[in-house]
């Protein structure tokens, strides 16, 4: 029988096989973990790899591996020789070269998903301007003059609004600077006159979560990224979730709140510019995104009217303000940029994922999902969208969860059966102290493949079933084993609180495709928002049901969808249109009072059958 | 298995559309509708909360059941309302003004049903004159049960607990609180008689008043 060399290119490992071996088997004999949590039966589609070199006979069994291999080739474009395959499913019959796709592949997607290409054009301009001295036996004003050297400048009339700040600065700069500026502009506003320098000017972007909060700068000439910062919000402290804080503002007003969030946002433009070695005088631009909670709270409204019915938004427009209102310590004369929102519980960062996904334009029907506290969900395409909002609640941010975390050192980030033992993959590489929700949705898959789990979401018997405080659970480690000194588990109630939160979600899905009038199956693609969307499997939320399982294939995670969305607001002034139409002719579905919702949801409280 | 254990089992199990479907095809063989009720839905149900009761809260199974229920009830209304019966007690029930939410208020809607309480539901957003209409308009109710599961929808419930207090034609009403966003310690606050954690739990409690 032949042998054949088989080079693992990422492991720079190469070991000689039979012919006729699997590269599953391949991997497993030179030491790597493939991930093959169906264990070799072609189901899953979670040990794909990529080969190249000569290779012969049936490679591939099943067609659906061929689908993913015809994808990646636009991107690749070498077909001869590169072909995406099941490792399970694919026998060796020459020397390969094996490309594995685990980690490194759902990042690579995540950056192709999420980072929508789009044309600079900001509406934030920079000119160079001559402002001529006023002339002896003349009285044509400061401001005058300003305007006719932009005219001559830009080489079109642009009627701009008389802006007083800036006034004092056009004696000093004809005095000085024979007239010589640079004039900043936004549409037909004057945002600034600055003596001529290579100074950059600057724009930011913000996306604020309940939770956390991601920052960008943006360079306004290349469009480049100069950096990015994240924090947690500091409102936390009056409360975890949306409803706690909108309660604290009821009874307390909700200054306390908004200067919060300014304040955070002011530090994190001090870091920026630092960092990127800039001054937060140079920025003139920056847009906010977030849900509709925290767009109220950070632009000072309170959020009354979102937590009584009928939930509905202050104000949903789309708004241009001055930053200077916000405290922000950007330039004086910058503009804050607000992205609209679309209902009490689809706020702008619903609206910003949609700007980056550009649903607006998207023949395909698509379905875009945000799991956070609240899952929001879009489903549509170019010619009619409906987005509602689910109180999925916080099982998959770790809250609610005996031994729920969030995605931190020591949280179990991936799991998977493996002759009767769950193999989990902990973040950090150490010890486990808890469960994120990834890890969560693994664990119960394999369980429910294990058959531990019954499709009612009963814990059954099993060699690692335990009681703990008189409840059953499923140990994952003993106090001995753990991070923590405590046993690592998940209980009866975890599951039903997982239960609870994809059957919200999935009832969302299935309500808002009647309401289009779709089938599950004529969704044609899933984009997954949101941090957990990146680190979760596919596999595993159609394995619960989360996702409809007959849309596997078509999962894309996207990543920070919401700040990506915020960011193209500002690099180019169309996308800010775009979210304004966008925000608009988005319709909206309360699902809270709906009685077909409640059918739904109690029909997808249950896990599918395998 | 007769048709009348498969309706208990379907409800008892939480299957909606299948309970649907044995009880259009029980009355179709002519199953009485008030054997249908006491010998598989009131059973089930009670079943349905034993079993919530002992297996850490299972919400999931026992929402299906409480979908059941009201699906066979859905149904066997129009038989059951001329047969009659005289109820242990008669109820008002609702989601608190600004609340939406009433999932767990439909469950235990069902529960007293299945504790043979009469329910007056009036749905979600309830305002206090709403309450204290439905309340004057039925002179035969004797408990008023009001939910909510936003916390901001609670100050709300004080008010409509105050306005029931201050009515003195109201004052042999009682009142239970419930839902996501209460516990006893507010339950206690604004004066309401008694506060449950669970749906199972509020037609248990409301029977010692009535026992």
């Amino acid at each position: 029988m032949n042998s054949y060399t088989v080079e693992f290119i990422h492991e720079n490992r190469a070991i000689q096989v039979e012919e006729g071996t699997t590269i599953l088997q391949a991997e497993r004999m030179a030491g790597l973990s493939p991930d093959a949590p169906c264990g070799g039966s072609g189901k899953c589609g979670k040990c794909l790899v990529r080969i190249s070199g000569r290779v012969e006979n049936s490679l591939t069994k099943d067609s659906r591996a061929k689908d993913f291999a015809e994808t990646d080739f636009t991107e690749k474009g070498s077909p001869e020789t590169e072909q995406i395959v099941k490792a399970c499913r694919t026998e060796i019959h020459s020397d390969l070269k094996v490309e594995t796709l685990g980690r490194a592949s759902s990042h690579k997607i995540l950056l192709d998903g999420s980072g929508r290409e789009t044309v600079l054009n900001p509406s934030l301009q920079i000119w160079e301007i001559t402002i001529p001295p006023c002339k002896n036996g003349e009285s044509t004003s400061d401001w005058e003059r300003l305007c006719v050297a932009l005219e001559n400048a830009c080489g079109r009339y642009i009627n701009v609004q008389p802006n007083l700040k800036i006034l004092s600065k056009i004696a000093a700069l004809v005095k000085k600077h024979k007239g010589k500026a640079q004039a900043v502009l936004s549409g037909n506003c004057i945002l600034d006159v600055r003596e001529v320098s290579e100074r950059p000017f600057l724009m930011a972007a913000f996306d604020v979560g309940t939770t956390s909060v991601a920052g960008y700068l943006l360079d306004a000439r290349t469009g480049e990224e100069l950096g990015t910062e994240s924090a947690l919000n500091p409102q936390t402290e009056y409360g975890a979730d949306v409803i706690m804080r909108a309660n604290y503002a009821l009874e307390r007003g909700t200054r306390e709140l908004s200067v919060s969030i300014r304040v955070l946002l002011k530090n994190m433009l001090k870091n920026l510019c630092e960092k990127a070695g800039c001054d937060t005088e140079d920025v003139y631009q920056v847009s906010v995104v977030g849900n509709t909670c925290m767009h109220h709270l950070f632009l000072g409204i309170s959020p009354e009217s979102l937590v009584l019915a009928p939930y509905n938004p202050a104000i949903s427009e789309p708004l241009i303000l001055p930053a200077e209102d916000f405290r922000l310590g950007v330039n004086p004369g910058a503009q804050l940029r607000v992205l609209p929102v679309i209902a009490g519980f689809v706020g702008a960062d619903t609206v910003a994922c949609l700007v980056a996904v550009n649903l607006e334009d998207e023949e395909k029907m698509t379905l875009m999902i945000d799991i956070g506290t609240n899952g929001e969900i879009v489903l549509g395409n170019k010619v009619r969208r409906i987005a509602c909002s689910t109180a999925a609640g916080p099982a998959f941010e770790g809250a609610k969860i005996a031994c729920g975390m969030r995605g931190a050192e020591g949280a179990i980030e991936h799991a998977r059966m493996r002759d009767g033992r769950m193999e989990c993959t902990v973040i950090g590489g150490g010890k486990a102290e808890g469960i994120c929700g990834s890890g969560l949705i693994d664990i119960i898959a394999a369980l429910l493949d294990a058959g531990i789990i019954d499709e009612s979401g009963k814990l059954l018997e099993s060699p690692r079933t335990v009681d703990i405080d008189g409840k059953p659970a499923y140990l994952l480690f003993s106090e001995a084993e753990s991070g923590s000194g405590k046993p690592v588990y998940l209980s009866q109630k975890d599951i039903r609180e997982v239960q609870l939160a994809k059957g919200a979600i999935a009832a969302g899905i299935q309500l808002l495709a009647v309401k289009l009038g779709i089938s599950l199956e004529d969704i044609e693609q899933v984009y997954i928002a949101g941090a957990f969307g990146n680190y979760m499997d596919p596999a595993g939320a159609c394995r619960l049901g989360l996702i409809p399982p007959e849309l596997f294939e078509r999962i894309i995670p996207i990543g920070n969808a919401a700040g990506e969305g915020a960011k193209l607001a500002l690099l180019n002034k169309e996308e800010f249109w775009r979210a304004e139409r966008l925000g608009r002719d988005t319709e909206f579905l309360e699902l809270a009072s709906m009685a077909e919702f409640q059918d739904w949801f109690v029909e997808e409280l249950e896990f599918p059958l395998k | 298995m007769t048709i009348v254990q498969r309706i208990k089992e379907a409800i008892e199990v939480g299957r909606p559309k299948e309970t649907e479907k044995l009880i259009k095809q029980a009355l179709s063989e002519n199953v009485k509708p008030s054997v249908m009720l006491e010998e598989a839905m009131i059973p089930a149900m009670r079943s349905a909360g034993e079993y919530y009761r002992n297996n850490d809260g299972d919400i999931p199974r026992i929402l299906a059941a409480a979908r059941s229920m009201r699906k066979g009830l859905d149904i066997l209304e129009p038989y059951i309302e001329t047969e009659g019966g005289k109820p242990l007690a008669t109820i008002v029930l609702g989601t608190v003004k600004g609340d939406l939410h009433d999932m767990g208020k439909n469950l235990v809607a069902i529960m007293f049903r299945s504790a043979g309480f009469k329910v007056i539901d009036l749905g979600v957003d309830v305002s206090e004159k709403e309450f204290l209409k439905a309340v004057r308009k039925n002179p035969d109710v004797s408990l008023v049960c009001i939910s909510s599961l936003l916390t901001t929808a609670m100050p709300e419930m004080r008010h409509v607990v105050k306005t029931f207090r201050e009515s003195k034609d109201l004052a042999h009403i009682k009142i239970m609180v419930g839902g996501g966003s209460v516990d006893q310690e507010f339950a206690d606050d604004i004066g309401a008689d008694a506060y449950t954690e669970t749906a199972v739990d509020a037609a248990e409690k409301a029977k010692t008043f009535f026992v």
